[in-house]
């Protein structure tokens, strides 16, 4: 809801921060992954609907991200560190962007992309990063008490 | 919880959200778009209007130490355009009893309808806004859309409560536009992070830094003469066919709270 309201009326430093996208790597990364894919659906459907193009990319984003967590549990990686969440959240946010870039190269036949396109990127990561290792601690306790990843994905 | 019950829930969740997606693609998603409109954008609504005040509340805490600059700017635009206004009303009493005069329509203002932002673009490079009117309020593809005097966008999507705007600044976006003071016309469109550009102006036509920047009224729904902003520099060169501007509008995204549809005359 936050991310179709509040921080696009807000934009930090001219860009609207991928809470969303940072609060469902963290949750992937601290419950079932069937119940994070739940989540992901849902969170990204109602963006999806909220938003004006490219219908299914937050979906699809999220979705996908999850299922990777999910593979990175089976795979038997080390998931505590805060470095899997950093490393998920760049590549989300740059296949994210890509995705709108791509979109708008078909749709207005040019490429659109500039250096200020890149600095906002850059910005937008930077600014990602330091939400996600700031809600982590927060959204590892919040969900302490739920379902171990390791129970239903692993 | 087993595994493989785990995995059935994951390929039932994958399942239903790829059948929405696709719903959502070929624009069959009446009744979820009913029950959305009804559930998540009155909430959103409130997170809108918290932030669109916040988001003021911090321009302006930034824009202290040129208030006193802004506000002299600002005292000589008034008295600007006051002047103007005087003229217009004298020009437009002429205007009326001269199409009188001539057996013409005389035209009215265009109809509007009052509406508050609700839902804003979830990205940083995209430009739209949802605002809580829709078809039951006569909105429709294509009207434009105007915020404190300046065009800001045109409708994109409308359902019965609500509608969908692009506005100017997004890089998908595109309107006949004309320089006010001296009629050159060109193809307005939306530039990300910077401003607009009205591009397609023939090498023999006219355009100044400072000109009102409004719509040509060429096709469509959207009528002439609605203010989009003024022309900030020119970018002309010799051997190429078309000279281009860089204009600026006065709305910013965060500010947006309410808006003014025209439904038209």
């Amino acid at each position: 809801m936050l991310q179709v309201s509040l921080l696009p009326a807000l934009r930090p430093l001219g860009v609207v921060p991928n809470l969303a996208l940072v609060i469902i790597v963290l949750v992937a990364l601290n419950s079932a992954t069937s119940q994070a894919v739940l989540a992901a659906a849902a969170g990204g459907l109602v963006i999806d609907m909220a938003g004006g193009s490219a219908f299914g990319l937050w979906v699809g984003a999220f979705v996908l991200m999850t299922l990777v967590v999910g593979l990175l549990v089976r795979a038997g990686v080390e998931l505590d560190g805060p470095l899997v969440p950093l490393v998920l959240v760049t590549a989300g946010t740059v296949v994210m962007t890509l995705a709108i870039w791509s979109s708008l190269v078909t749709r207005s036949g040019g490429l659109p992309v500039s250096v200020a396109w890149s600095g906002r990127l850059a910005l937008e990561l930077v600014i990602n990063l330091i939400l996600t290792l700031m809600l982590r601690p927060l959204i590892a306790w919040a969900l302490s008490g739920g379902g171990s990843r390791h129970e239903s994905g692993g | 919880m087993n595994r493989s019950r785990a995995n059935r829930r994951i390929i039932i969740v994958v399942a239903v959200a790829a059948l929405l997606v696709a719903g959502g693609i070929m624009g069959t998603l009446g009744p979820v778009r009913v029950v959305f409109d009804h559930t998540v954008v009155p909430v959103a609504n409130g997170f809108a209007a918290a932030g669109a005040t916040a988001g003021e509340a911090l321009t302006n805490l930034s824009r202290v130490s040129s208030l006193a600059r802004d506000n002299a700017r600002l005292e000589r635009e008034n008295a600007d355009l006051r002047q103007r206004l005087a003229a217009d009303a004298e020009t437009r009493s002429d205007n009326e009893l001269l199409r009188r005069q001539l057996g013409l329509d005389v035209a009215g203002a265009p109809r509007r309808v009052g509406a508050e932002v609700v839902l804003f673009s979830p990205d940083s490079y995209r430009q739209f806004v949802t605002i809580n009117k829709g078809s039951k309020s006569s909105v429709a593809p294509g009207m434009a859309v105007m915020s404190e005097g300046v065009l800001i966008g045109s409708i994109v999507d409308v359902q019965a409560s609500t509608a969908r705007i692009m506005l100017v600044t997004d890089p998908e976006f595109k309107i006949a536009a004309k320089d006010q003071d001296t009629g050159a016309s060109g193809i307005l469109r939306g530039q990300l992070g910077n401003g607009l550009v009205l591009d397609e102006i023939g090498q023999t036509e006219t355009v100044k830094p400072g000109d009102s920047v409004t719509t040509a009224g060429l096709g469509g729904q959207v009528p002439p003469g609605l203010l989009i902003g003024s022309v900030q520099s020119v970018n002309t060169r010799a051997n190429v066919v078309f000279q281009s501007a860089q204009v600026e509008t006065e709305f910013r995204v965060g500010k947006l709270r309410f808006v003014d549809v025209v439904l038209g005359q």
